[in-house]
């Protein structure tokens, strides 16, 4: 998924460049930014595969484990955000 | 992490404690706002936006005298002083922080409407911890980021057109936050506003202007997980939903905003005058800035899988 949204973008913006369909006072800064975040997409991509490279492809699904405490004595990590009872 | 803290000098304390890395989107917001500023006739450095208002311009800012811009930009800052006071509201810190109620109390001063609304929004986040943590509390918690964080573009930079959307904005930006963080007691409820985020854009904006979101906020969403992989699932829905929005946008452009399309005018004219067009446009640019793109992928790419 996450490569075919990068690519989907690779594609997209160079189009609406190529073709300049759009109007709009700021279109070159905003193909700029599209050619930058493509940029930024594709590094970020190598340093995940790099930084998980061997690991348990899991590990993308599993989102944050949740590990602060609700204060600062407490001893066990919290299973619930702070709540007043 | 108690360690690490103690050891820190008292400047990396307060930037700890005030929490001065939301100063980033907070400022981007006040930048949005210098933006819009030439529109309603006054400049960030000079004018008071308030003055249309009549007596009630003193409600909004009783420093009448003062530029609205740069007020706003003092106003984000004194109003720091609310996390250490969120911190003693959670029973964090033992003791009433006396500079965070000082600043707090002169950003009342600075600006009186903005804040308090700020301040419900505040209070609206807090809403699931203090009644109960269901779907609509969690929806009441995104609509006070909406007035924390956004804020001074409908009081200081008076855009009322973009409330809805940014509505829809604020469900989606905290609705993927609160999934990724697993702090969401209905994740379907949730999943369904982050859609309906991506779905409602072409109601309100421009194809250049859903295309720039894109742009900006599918690298931003992702740098979570390029710091911790297991965001990564969510970059990757976030990264395929927003792509498709554009593919879609390319396809219905000629009728965008389609709100304008069913109801004239309900989206008013915005664009303020650019800065540096000329600059931009010169192929020389393009191609300097393709270049290095390029070149910054092929090094990545050999730094993370040199071995």
């Amino acid at each position: 998924m996450l490569l075919a949204g990068i690519l989907i973008q690779a594609i997209i913006y160079p189009l609406v460049w190529l073709l300049g369909i759009f109007a709009h006072d700021y279109f070159a800064e905003v193909i700029l930014i599209c050619i930058g975040s493509v940029g930024v997409q594709a590094i970020g991509f190598f340093v995940i595969m790099g930084r998980t490279r061997g690991m348990d492809p899991a590990i993308y699904g599993q989102g944050r484990p949740f590990q602060h405490k609700l204060r600062e004595e407490d001893e066990d990590l919290a299973t619930r955000k702070p709540t007043f009872d | 992490m108690a360690e690490s803290k103690s050891e820190s000098g008292a400047v990396m304390k307060f930037v700890q404690d005030y929490r001065l890395k939301m100063l980033i989107p907070e400022l981007l917001v006040v930048f949005g706002v210098w933006y819009f500023l030439p529109n309603l006739g006054v400049t960030f450095y000079e004018g008071n936006v308030y003055e249309i208002f009549g007596v009630w311009m003193y409600l909004f800012q009783p420093l009448s005298f003062l530029p609205s811009g740069l007020l706003l930009l003092l106003t984000v800052f004194t109003l720091h002083g609310i996390y250490p006071l969120d911190n003693y509201h959670e029973g964090k810190i033992p003791e009433l922080p006396k500079l965070a109620t000082l600043m707090i109390i002169i950003s009342f001063f600075l600006m009186p409407i903005l804040v308090a609304m700020q301040m419900l929004g505040y209070y609206m986040t807090e809403a699931t911890e203090f009644f109960s943590r269901n779907p609509f509390w969690e929806r009441v918690e995104s609509v006070g980021d909406l007035l924390f964080y956004a804020g001074p573009m409908f009081f200081v930079g008076l855009q009322w057109w973009l409330v809805l959307p940014v509505f829809f904005l604020s469900q989606g930006v905290d609705g993927i936050h609160k999934v990724a963080h697993h702090e969401t007691s209905n994740e379907k409820v949730t999943t369904v506003f982050y859609f309906l985020w991506a779905i409602t854009m072409p109601l309100f904006f421009e194809p250049v202007e859903i295309i720039a979101m894109a742009a900006l906020s599918i690298p931003a969403f992702a740098f979570y997980s390029y710091v911790r992989p297991y965001y990564t699932y969510v970059t990757a829905v976030h990264t395929l939903t927003f792509s498709l929005l554009i593919l879609v946008t390319v396809f219905i452009a000629p009728w965008l905003p389609l709100l304008n399309q069913w109801i004239p005018g309900s989206i008013p004219l915005h664009t303020p005058d650019p800065l540096w067009g000329e600059l931009a446009l010169s192929p020389m640019i393009f191609g300097v800035v393709c270049a290095a793109v390029l070149l910054a992928v092929i090094i990545a790419a050999y730094l993370t899988h040199r071995n």
